[in-house]
């Protein structure tokens, strides 16, 4: 009887020390593979993200060429046509002159404004001079009478790569509608600066500013933030929101000057 | 639970020292030792069924103590089902660990050791309670009395050792837990 007691004890015991054993080692194979499949799960997104930007830019872009080679090339067809009806009014019926005017000054008015779209679907500027001179463009353009932007930029900025050119430039240009748009801003100023961790954007006004929680919260609001964050996601950027309504707001985007795992390809229109 | 056991122990040492019969504690500490795990994996183990079976063993448990208990001898079938009642408790929750997956680091979390030390304890003394009368009863000096005891102590020992550290690593937990949500 002792002798099966002892046996019975030895083998729930061998029993116990390997169940012990087979749970910390499947358990921690579990989560290693867990960790793995959560690393592939956030590569693919990013991958998907990025393909979602690259194929809003080639839209973009695809827009633009239509707009300037076909559109436009029509309207100043157009125009031409144009200008031979209106010398031969003005032979024959002296009192159509002024409507011929007037059409043509329309014209000329939508042949502007299909440049101006064309050229704001696709920042040339950012393509042919880098991030600071396309920011300049921008901050020009945004100012007028009422608002006033600035920008602010190290001496020496280093050359980016094309994809986080493009993505600075967009958030910079997302920030500046929102705070002019939604906050009735006066005066924003864009700061760009190198630091040895990577490149900091910071667009600051003196607007309303507003409630994050409440605009993240409400699926229908902030589609712009959202943007920023998936477009920073994709490069391992980080963005600070310092707002609060009723004061002005400060954002600050840093993002590290390294190559990204995920590439964005740009091509030139 | 510890706290307890320890005052048991102390009494059992008394009643030893004056040639008194200490034997219905070992039947009392089981009752505390029981009623610790429970609350300790009715804590842990938040899902109903799981609670459900907790309570069930307990009550089982309970039932058994209550039938079995005795004043001068050791209750071995009650002692023998608390050990079963354990190694359920024990397997139930490396099930809930396997299911859930949300420790990152088993090694330094205090609930597997607190169970791996309770399946140990309880498997090498299981039989030494169930056939009670074979093991420690037999108290003549040839007898197995004394070769049963010091196995029931060692494992005994070797648990509470365990509860001691799984103690250090909870502290541990509840630092990091506080450090998180801070």
């Amino acid at each position: 009887m002792k002798l099966y007691i002892a046996v019975g004890t030895a083998v729930l015991l061998v029993m116990a020390i390997f169940i012990i054993v087979f749970v910390a080692y499947y358990q921690q194979k579990q989560i290693r593979q867990q960790l793995i499949l959560k690393e592939w799960q956030e590569k693919y997104r990013k991958g998907l993200l990025a393909a979602t930007l690259q194929a809003q830019e080639h839209e973009r872009r695809r827009i633009a060429q239509d707009l300037h080679d076909e559109i436009g090339t029509m309207l100043s067809v157009t125009k031409l046509s144009l200008n031979q009806l209106g010398r031969t009014v003005e032979h024959n019926d002296p009192g159509s002159t002024v409507l011929v005017q007037k059409t043509r000054s329309l014209l000329d008015e939508t042949i502007a404004n299909v440049r101006r779209i064309s050229r704001d679907l696709v920042p040339t500027t950012l393509e042919r001079f880098g991030l600071v001179s396309a920011l300049e463009e921008l901050a020009e353009k945004a100012s007028n009478g009422e608002v006033h932007v600035e920008l602010s930029c190290s001496d020496k900025m280093p050359t980016l790569l094309p994809q986080l050119d493009l993505t600075l430039f967009r958030i910079a240009q997302e920030l500046i509608n929102n705070a002019i748009k939604h906050a009735n801003a006066e005066n924003i100023i864009i700061d760009l600066h190198c630091q040895p961790t990577g490149i900091l954007l910071s667009v600051i006004d003196d607007g309303r500013g507003f409630d994050l929680d409440e605009i993240l919260k409400d699926k229908k609001r902030g589609l712009g933030l959202r943007n920023i964050e998936s477009r920073l996601n994709v490069i391992d950027g980080h963005v600070t929101f310092d707002v609060e309504e009723g004061r002005g707001s400060r954002i600050h985007i840093q993002v590290k000057n390294l190559k990204p795992e995920v590439e964005v390809e740009v091509e030139a229109v | 639970m510890l706290v307890f056991s320890f005052v048991i122990s102390l009494i059992q040492i008394h009643d030893a020292a004056y040639r008194h019969n200490n034997t219905y504690l070992y039947n009392l500490n089981s009752l505390v030792e029981m009623s610790g795990f429970a609350a300790a994996y009715w804590i842990e183990l938040k899902s109903r069924r799981n609670r459900t079976l907790i309570i069930s063993g307990f009550v089982v448990y309970v039932l058994v103590f209550l039938y079995d208990f005795s004043w001068t001898n050791i209750a071995g079938v009650a002692l023998g089902v608390q050990r079963i009642i354990m190694i359920l408790y024990a397997l139930l929750y490396f099930h809930y660990i396997l299911t859930k997956m949300q420790i990152q680091n088993l090694l330094i979390h205090s609930m597997f050791w607190v169970s791996a030390g309770a399946i140990v304890h309880a498997a090498g003394t299981l039989f030494v309670f169930l056939f009670v009368k074979v093991t420690l009863g037999d108290l003549s000096s040839n007898g197995s009395y004394y070769l049963y005891i010091t196995i029931v102590r060692t494992f005994s020992a070797f648990f509470y050792l365990v509860l001691l550290v799984s103690f250090w690593l909870r502290r541990r937990e509840f630092r990091v837990t506080d450090r998180l949500t801070v």
